[in-house]
């Protein structure tokens, strides 16, 4: 297991790493999210001892990391670091210098430097020079040069910047194949499609703090940190019959359950789905639109486990359960629209 | 889209490869410069370029025509300066038989060594060029210095090539005075990006566990009979002129 023990960290007078305490447990992939600045790659940067702490303490696999240069040696032989920019990493001119780098320096065998080639279907390309290779054979390159010290522990970051769908493939299903091999990965991203396809534990960083883990990505708290949120728009907001109905503007209203549909006749409320609701209000909110679902409260753990499987933003606005007076759609503080006191919450699995 | 010697070299077709290819080139360059023979001069061109051409084409034309235009000029004026017995007057211009002689003798040595050069540029990387020298027991830390050197010319080049195409879409040469301009930003940004470079490098190296090690390239040795066989020829007419 890697652990950081309130790590605190500044360039200068600018304080990025704000006493942080990370896990990341062995064996699995841990991605660190975050909008830029956030603290992401100086956080990954202490893993490798790439950086030394101001304040606090890194572990690995319950032994403290100590920054002379022997110990040094042995950390970065055990965890292995993959830039961003491959051009940042690449130091050799050919591809096969570049990969047996870390072992020639770290007195290993090339053994694992030729398996990685051929893994990473780079065989043919010994000779070649990387300044002749595309974006997606550098980030091969790169990945190879790490694989050649046969790391436990590899950390990436922002590994899918730049790449094209092939490429994010390419690396989402390199990440899969190693992780079944045993190694534990850290990866730094703020691309959602990639951190749902490999994660397995989701930390979420702002101003040098974590202020989020969970094992699942949550929409409204990535929404909220600054991710891409791809193509995620829609919004399912449900309402159990017997609260207030709010007054909120809505593309489509629907009324799930026999009571849901008598409150909303009640209300005089045009309603637009009456069929095959569930599926139909969460259609629309893929499709980007707003629904508003009234449902009977006894139905709501049903609506919520279902809405929670796909990619829209799902709100409960449960007047009753919350005690709240007001459950108009607002915007928060960091411009992000959310409905003032009202439980929320989004998810994909 | 635009040629780089780079590209030439990973895709021009080897007849002989590796270090062995270093080494032949460099032995009879010295030999064909020093041989003093005319015979050996054109036997040297002629399989050499027919080397060359195999190997890259019209590249092989293309980056032997500028040694040659310098090389007519200095012929030119050999041929008209050497004092001597006159062979042949054109108005006031002389030229001498020993004019004519060292001017033949200068033009074939200098195209043999050219045609030898070329086939080595054209078929040869900087790194296994180097990776041959190591073999030679040239230092280590030459070695890793050149490399290096070598790296980050490559990457400041693409740099360079991008800077200048952001400056060409936002007109950044339009006129002489905003060229100038343009340049100097240019130059001052690269500078600035090497720095940032150099940082990152070290990062790099201290992440996979420098130790002044770089490695070479281990290319196979291919072609030594061929090799061999333009080597003894090329001796033996020398040996029997």
């Amino acid at each position: 297991m890697i652990e950081t023990r309130d790590l605190w960290f500044s360039y200068g007078d600018r304080e990025v790493l704000k006493g942080v305490n990370f896990k990341a447990n062995r064996g699995k992939v841990t991605i660190l999210l975050g909008r830029n600045g956030a603290g992401k790659t100086t956080l990954l940067m202490h893993l490798n001892g790439l950086l030394k702490p101001a304040r606090g303490e890194v572990w690995i696999d319950g032994i403290k990391v100590k920054y002379d240069r022997k110990s040094l040696l042995e950390i970065r032989k055990k965890v292995g670091f993959v830039f961003q920019n491959p051009d940042d990493q690449i130091i050799a001119p050919t591809v096969w210098q570049d990969v047996v780098f870390g072992p020639k320096n770290a007195e290993m065998s090339d053994k694992f430097a030729k398996k990685a080639i051929k893994y990473l279907e780079l065989e043919g390309y010994e000779n070649r020079l990387c300044n002749s290779l595309s974006g997606g054979e550098k980030r091969r390159v790169v990945i190879a040069g790490i694989l050649a010290m046969n790391p436990d522990y590899i950390i990436m970051d922002e590994p899918t910047a730049g790449l094209d769908g092939f490429g994010l493939r390419s690396v989402v299903e390199i990440i899969e194949e190693l992780k079944e091999g045993g190694k534990t990965f850290v990866i730094s991203t703020h691309d959602l499609d990639f951190a749902k396809a490999v994660g397995e534990r989701f930390v979420y960083m702002d101003c040098g703090k974590i202020v989020h883990e969970s094992d699942r990505i949550d929409l409204t708290i990535a929404n909220r940190y600054g991710l891409r949120m791809g193509n995620v728009r829609g919004r399912l907001v449900v309402v159990p019959h017997n609260v207030e109905i709010p007054e909120i503007d809505t593309d489509f209203i629907a009324a799930m359950g026999i009571k849901a549909k008598e409150r909303a006749f009640k209300e005089g409320l045009d309603v637009d789905i009456v069929d095959a609701v569930l599926e139909r209000s969460i259609l629309r909110a893929v499709e980007g639109h707003t629904v508003l679902l009234i449902c009977s409260a006894e139905m709501m753990s049903v609506v919520e486990r279902e809405a929670k499987k796909f990619p829209i933003f799902f709100e409960v606005l449960d007047k009753v359960s919350c005690g709240v007076s007001s459950n108009k759609i607002g915007r928060d503080d960091k411009g992000v629209e959310a409905i003032k006191h009202g439980a929320s919450g989004a998810c994909i699995h | 889209m635009h040629e780089t010697v780079e590209h030439i070299q990973l895709n021009s077709k080897k007849i002989i490869d590796g270090d062995i290819k270093v080494y032949f080139c460099l032995i009879l360059l010295l030999f064909v410069v020093i041989s003093g023979e005319i015979g050996v001069y054109v036997l040297a061109f002629a399989s050499f370029s027919c080397l060359s051409f195999y190997a890259a084409g019209r590249y092989y034309i293309k980056i032997i025509k500028i040694p040659i235009y310098f090389l007519v000029s200095g012929v030119i004026v050999i041929l008209f300066f050497i004092p001597g017995k006159t062979v042949y007057q054109l108005y006031f211009l002389k030229i001498s038989g020993e004019g004519v002689n060292i001017a033949l003798n200068t033009a074939l040595r200098a195209l043999a060594s050219l045609s030898i050069m070329s086939f080595m540029i054209l078929t040869t990387t900087i790194p296994e060029m180097f990776s041959a020298f190591k073999k030679l027991k040239l230092p280590n830390f030459a070695v890793e210095m050149s490399l290096l050197v070598y790296r980050v010319i490559q990457i400041l080049l693409d740099e360079a090539a991008r800077l200048e195409r952001s400056a060409s879409s936002r007109l950044g040469y339009a006129s002489r005075k905003v060229f100038v301009n343009t340049t100097a930003l240019l130059s001052y940004s690269l500078f600035l990006k090497s720095l940032k470079r150099s940082e990152k490098l070290d990062r790099a190296m201290d992440a996979r566990c420098y130790s002044g090690v770089m490695p070479i390239l281990d290319v196979k040795n291919t072609g030594i009979y061929y090799a061999l066989a333009i080597a003894v020829l090329l001796v033996a007419l020398w040996w029997f002129l």
